[in-house]
């Protein structure tokens, strides 16, 4: 009896087991689903372009125009910059213009995709047989050609930001090659800065560049003018909007 | 134990400052560049030929007496041209003609600005008395006239030429034995900063 009574307390813990097992088995067999969301980002591209650049003088054969400017810079307007060893002051001013006689001097544009991405980011100038005196208008069309919206925050000209308020308050730009305080030439920037371009959408502007008085005989100036587009958001030209 | 903490609160302070730094580094932008180059050209004229008309039998006689020397003067100035003038053995009323012509070599039209005898500022087609000896009488008279090739004034422009006569004339106060001589120069500057 007692050795019955063994086998059956075997025989019951080997039940609990058992249904110990159902328990779980069923609370596994119970259906289920997972749903899944998976998060795909796909950025977009930020991509200005310049799709146009003339000159108003792209032929010899075309009569020049002459200018001068009504102001003229001290050594205390010009800061250094290193990099392009080129002295830049910025002053409040304005340009008169004339047509002159003669075909003589003239300017050439070139673009060029220097980053391989199928638009062109950079633009050549070239005045040829420049003289003092010597006026020509530069035109270009810079087109959003990305997925963003960006303005053109600023302009860096040899190595001097200039922001829209510089901009419109001091608009002649003077640069002087030699440290002489005596510029060389002279450009205006009308402003492309603040305006924002949407996708697809583009905006000209047309810049004046003068040879002042103190260009010598047979000398090549250079001038690096650098436009920099940001995300539209992330601009200093960027409101948030009101509630 | 203090110490640890604040090694902790300090990296992790600086991660969050770092952080920070990325997120505005992260701006997207684009740059694009304008180069502008100007290249300049050049004013430079110079004589191609002066001569005077006296190269043996003086003009308007029949005898080799008086001579007339004119030589150009080299200028380290590209905008100028300068002759050197001699009359000897020269007698009253001897005339004599010296004709040059200026070329543009450079690149840019150039103009006349002045012509200058011994200094003294002249005009062209007025006639001059001079007292080269100092005796306070004239000596010669000389009248520049500038002929116009390209028929636009005392402008020229590049690979163009003007011709000019210069005509001295001897006068009757003229000492004997006396050689005379003068430099006159021609100044030239760009067509568009000169006033007609």
């Amino acid at each position: 009896m007692k050795s019955f009574f063994t086998v059956n307390n075997v025989l019951l813990k080997a039940l609990a087991v058992l249904v110990l097992f159902i328990v779980i088995g069923t609370i596994y067999a119970m259906w289920s689903e997972t749903l899944r969301i998976n998060v795909t980002a796909n950025t977009g591209e930020l991509d200005a372009a310049i799709v146009t650049a003339y000159t108003s003088d792209s032929s010899p054969t075309t009569i020049d125009h002459n200018g001068a400017v009504d102001v003229w810079p001290t050594c205390e307007n010009f800061t250094y910059n290193p990099d392009y060893n080129s002295w830049v002051a910025v002053l409040a001013g304005d340009l008169s213009w004339w047509t002159t006689d003669k075909a003589v001097a003239y300017a050439t544009t070139l673009l060029e995709d220097t980053d391989g991405d199928g638009d062109y980011d950079k633009c050549y100038v070239k005045i040829h047989n420049a003289y003092p005196g010597y006026l020509v208008w530069f035109s270009l069309e810079v087109d959003n050609v990305g997925t963003i919206p960006l303005f053109i925050d600023y302009y860096i000209v040899n190595g001097t930001t200039l922001t829209k308020d510089q901009i419109i308050a001091n608009d002649l730009v003077f640069l002087d090659a030699n440290g002489d305080c005596q510029p060389e030439v002279m450009i205006q920037l009308y402003n492309l800065l603040g305006d924002q371009i949407e996708p697809g959408d583009g905006r000209e502007s047309s810049w004046r560049i003068l040879v002042l008085q103190p260009a010598k005989e047979n000398s090549e100036y250079v001038i690096v003018i650098e436009l920099v587009a940001v995300q539209w958001n992330e601009s200093t030209y960027f409101t948030t909007p009101g509630p | 134990m203090y110490r640890i903490n604040k090694l902790v609160g300090t990296f992790l302070a600086l991660m969050v400052f770092a952080t920070m730094f990325g997120v505005a580094y992260a701006m997207w932008s684009e740059t694009l560049k304008v180069n502008v180059t100007v290249n300049t050209g050049e004013v430079d004229i110079e004589w191609s030929s002066v001569e005077c008309n006296d190269e043996g039998i003086d003009p308007g006689y029949d005898k080799d007496v008086a001579s007339c020397n004119v030589r150009i003067i080299d200028l380290e100035e590209e905008e100028a041209a300068k002759i050197h003038v001699e009359i000897s053995n020269a007698y009253p009323c001897y005339t004599v003609v010296i004709t040059g012509v200026v070329d543009n070599v450079g690149t840019i039209p150039v103009k006349l600005i002045g012509i200058t005898l011994d200094g003294m500022e002249i005009e062209p087609c007025t006639e001059y008395e001079l007292d080269l000896d100092g005796d306070e009488s004239p000596d010669l008279s000389v009248h520049v006239e500038f002929v116009d090739l390209e028929n636009d004034g005392t402008q020229i422009d590049p690979d163009k030429a003007d011709e000019f006569r210069i005509t001295i004339h001897v006068l009757q106060d003229a000492k004997e034995e006396w050689t005379y001589k003068f430099e006159m120069e021609f100044e030239y500057g760009q067509w568009n900063e000169v006033e007609s």
